[in-house]
């Protein structure tokens, strides 16, 4: 872009001013406040808008606020801007050269001529083309550093002067700050964040745990509260049961208290009927009875002893034969009778001796006359002596040994049996004798019986036995009579007795009765069997009054009548269904249905504290659930952070390198071309660190490369307009090369710094433009004796 | 209640969603405020033919593939040149 010319209607001090421009080095003159800086401004204020700073370049002298400006771009296409400031955006108008108005062709939302002709927005322009006033004035011993802060502006851009270095280090305290490093032990935000959100994470873990812990007493509870419902229903239906059975008690006595009196008044009746008895003594009865028995029994003993008396009697003859028999058998005293007893035994006794003993004789005599056998045994012995003399004879020796012991058997045997004949006769003699003896006893003894029995007239002693038998039964009988006939005086005496006692004893109880001793007895029975039903009815009459106590117990008729009215109304009525089981079983079940309803209510009571008590002890979830969904929030809202940063930081990073790589390739091109042609080769290298922007140069004399500091003066003003053209050029790349406008950069220059940079600012204008604003009349002379087109501006006027 | 804040703020404002969320929403059960917001004309930003150019125009070209990170990368690398307040 070349611009050609510049009206000024109104802006700051400059009024209705019109300036020239031509490509290459141009040189505005003017003392200070002449209005160089305003002319300056008004240029980039019409390329790019006055924005925040309209206000103080509004013209002093309240003139329009507008400016006209015309350039050149590289196809010399012709542009010219006018602008009024006071319109902003409706106050721009772009023309081409034939007039056309090209405000919409431009591109860009906002129409900005400097940003649509130059391709780089105000800021780059005033970084890379636009020189301050003094912003190269370094002074002897000053360091090189604003060059390179320059440098890093205008390479990297931003307001400030350390720019991408300083950014990257803004981000990397950002980093520090809000997200820490993984080995800060202080300072480490998301470090505690994600701590804070595990730790937040187990208490609600460990919430969730105890309540999931609780859910078997929330079970518990719930089936504590079923069964207090349940028994509430049961207790409500026990209730009405015990209140229909109630009723259906009430009517029950009210009806038996209806039967009971309809039963005393017919008892009442009966009652009056049996008045006759009521004086009898019915306990009586028994005594009377017992005198009564005791009379018949008396005369049955009478009847009995006479009856026995008439069997026990002696009939006529009896008497007979007992006086008989006192006078024969009786006469005989017990002595004489046991004399003649002794002797009949004798009699006796002495007739078994004596046949005994002619038995015995008879035998022994048979016994001495068995000769025979004696005869036998003799014959034979001797026959044996014969034939042993005959064996001796035949000299058989033998059988006459044999036939000798024979012999002398049988010739022993046959003197033993004589002997013993002998001894028979002897004692069959002895007891022939002793059988005389005893016969004889005997008549002794017979004759003396028959002596004395014969005078009674009595045949033998056994008749004498039989007469005493028959005279003892005979005495025996009759003193049984005698007994009897004692027996009937006594049975009748207390015949007597006992019927005298009868007699008064029913007499006292029933004075007008009369008639036999048994009829008598019957009355007082059918009278104390009256007087006993009449009892009876009394105590029917006092069980009915037990009944009715039972029937009322402590209640009275009127309070039931009462309750079963209100029962009615409340209408409760009674039903066979809840009658089984009765009333005391259904009030057993209320009881028992309460006490457990009781027991139900207690435990859902002690469970509902149990459960509070325990919930309470465990942490609000929702709360933490909560707190952990902030801090996760926070995390990822630090994460989100911290990624964006290192992206933004990383990216800076990758980009500030290769800018300031490409710039460094560059400038050290273009410091070659520009300190070569001015220096005549002395200096031709400069180099630029890419990390920090630090400016170097090779000196020739030692071709050592030292930082500009290092360095003269002159040689370091000469590196820094290199740096600032080449920069300028760099950034026009593609784009429009921008007019250089240096607004009194070299202030305080003297001749030799004017003559060593000038050259430099040639060269930078060579192939576009440059306006050098001035206030040094031998730098304006200078540059219009080496062909710069100059402008003067006028004295400002003194106030 | 969502709120979407949109557009290019004032030179070094910051948005405060929560600070916003505070103040406006005490009378609301919610109120989310979404921050689309820009700190600068990121387009006008990446013509610039400087680092921050070419940072801007790398973010923004991941922003507008839906990159969310580049999105606030761009927020934080102006706000980074402008030396303002980096938070998240």
């Amino acid at each position: 872009v070349i611009l050609t010319s510049l009206y000024v209607a109104g802006f700051g001090r400059l009024t209705e001013r019109r300036f020239a421009f031509s490509s290459g080095l141009n040189v505005v003159f003017g003392p200070n406040e002449s209005g160089k800086s305003t002319l300056a401004n008004a240029i980039v204020a019409t390329l790019y808008g006055a924005e925040r700073k309209k206000e103080t370049w509004r013209p002093w002298n309240g003139s329009a606020f507008a400016t006209t400006l015309v350039y050149e771009l590289a196809g010399g296409e012709q542009i010219e801007v006018q602008r009024d400031f006071d319109r902003d955006a409706k106050g721009l108008h772009v023309y081409d050269r034939a007039g056309n108005e090209i405000s919409g062709r431009l591109p860009g939302q906002r129409l900005i001529p400097g940003e649509a002709h130059l391709g780089v927005p105000l800021e780059v322009f005033l970084n890379a083309a636009c020189v301050k006033q003094q912003a190269i004035a370094i002074d002897e011993g000053k360091g090189a550093a604003p060059i390179a802060a320059h440098l890093a502006r205008a390479l990297d851009g931003g307001p400030r002067e350390d720019a991408a270095l300083g950014a990257i280090a803004r981000l990397d305290e950002a980093l520090r700050t809000h997200v820490g490093s993984g080995r800060a032990r202080k300072n480490a935000p998301l470090r505690a964040l994600r701590a804070r959100a595990e730790l937040q994470q187990e208490k609600v873990d460990a919430a969730h745990a105890r309540l999931a812990a609780l859910d078997g007493l929330r079970d518990r509870l719930q089936r504590a509260a079923h069964e207090r419902d349940r028994l509430t229903t049961a207790a409500a239906e026990a209730e009405r049961r015990l209140r229909s059975l109630r009723a259906g008690a009430i009517d029950k006595r009210l009806a038996n208290l209806r039967d009971f009196r309809a039963e005393l008044a017919e008892l009442q009746a009966d009652h009056a009927a049996y008045a006759d008895v009521a004086g009898f003594p019915a306990e009586r009865e028994s005594e009377i009875e017992e005198a009564f028995y005791a009379w018949e029994a008396t005369q049955a003993a009478v009847d009995s002893a006479a009856s026995d008396l008439d069997s026990a009697a002696l009939s006529e003859a009896e008497r007979s034969e007992l006086a008989q028999r006192r006078r024969d058998a009786g006469s005989i005293d017990d002595a004489t009778f046991e004399a003649l007893k002794a002797a009949n035994a004798r009699a006796h006794a002495a007739r078994a001796t004596a046949s005994t003993a002619a038995r015995e004789a008879a035998a022994a005599r048979a016994d001495a006359d068995g000769g025979s056998r004696r005869t036998l045994v003799l014959g034979g012995g001797i026959a044996a002596a014969c034939v042993a003399i005959g064996f001796a004879i035949a000299h058989s020796w033998l059988w006459t040994a044999l036939a000798v012991v024979l012999a002398v058997l049988g010739l022993g045997a046959a003197f033993s049996q004589h002997r013993e004949r002998t001894a028979r006769e002897r004692s069959a003699q002895e007891k022939q004798r002793c059988a005389d003896d005893a016969l004889n006893a005997e008549c002794a003894a017979s004759n003396a019986v028959d002596a004395v029995l014969d005078s009674l007239g009595i045949d033998g002693f056994e008749e004498l036995l039989a007469r005493r038998a028959r005279l003892a039964d005979l005495l025996a009988r009759k003193r049984n009579a005698e007994r009897c006939a004692d027996r009937v005086r006594s049975a009748r005496t207390a015949a007597a007795v006992a019927g005298a006692r009868f007699d008064r004893l029913a007499a006292a109880v029933s004075p007008k009765l009369g008639g036999e001793r048994a009829a008598r007895k019957a009355a007082v029975n059918a009278q104390a069997a009256r007087r006993r039903e009449r009892d009876g009815i009394d105590a029917h009459l006092h069980a009915l009054e037990m009944r009715r106590s039972t029937i009322l117990g402590s209640d009275d008729e009127y309070a039931l009548e009462s309750e079963r009215a209100a029962l009615g109304r409340d209408g409760v009525d009674y039903s066979e269904d809840d009658a089984s089981g009765g009333i005391r079983a259904v009030e057993s079940e209320r009881n028992s249905i309460a006490e457990a309803l009781r027991s139900a209510r207690d435990a859902h009571a002690r469970l509902g504290g149990e459960l509070a008590g325990l919930t309470a002890q465990v942490d609000d979830i929702a709360e933490l659930d909560e707190e952990l969904a902030r801090t996760r929030a926070d995390v990822a809202r630090i994460e989100a952070f911290e990624r964006a940063v290192t992206l933004a930081k990383s990216t800076l990073e990758q980009r500030t390198r290769e800018s300031h790589q490409a710039f460094a390739r560059r400038l050290e091109d273009y410091a070659a071309a520009a300190l070569g042609a001015i220096t005549a080769g002395r200096y031709g290298e400069i180099f630029v660190d890419p990390a920090s922007l630090a400016i170097r140069v090779r000196v020739p004399e030692t071709r050592a490369i030292a930082d500009l500091d290092a360095i003269s003066a002159g040689t370091r003003d000469q590196a820094y307009l290199v740096v600032r053209f080449a920069m300028a050029r760099m950034f026009a790349e593609g784009f429009e090369t921008p007019p250089l406008l240096l607004d009194d950069p070299f202030a305080y220059w003297d001749a030799v710094r004017i003559e060593r940079c000038l050259p430099i600012i040639e060269y930078g204008a060579r192939d576009g433009q440059a306006i050098l604003f001035t206030s040094s009349q031998e730098l304006a002379d200078t540059a219009a004796r080496r062909g710069a087109h100059r402008v003067d501006l006028p004295e400002p006027a003194l106030v | 209640v969502r709120v979407r804040l949109q557009g290019a703020v004032a030179r070094g404002t910051r948005v405060d969603r929560d600070l916003l969320a505070e103040r406006c929403g005490a009378r609301l059960a919610s109120l989310e405020v979404i921050d689309k917001t820009l700190a600068a004309d990121y387009a006008k930003l990446a013509l610039a033919p400087n680092v921050r150019g070419h940072v801007v125009r790398d973010l923004l070209a991941g922003a507008q593939a839906g990159d969310a990170d580049a999105e606030r990368a761009l927020s934080y690398v102006v706000a980074a040149f402008e030396g303002e307040e980096i938070a998240p």
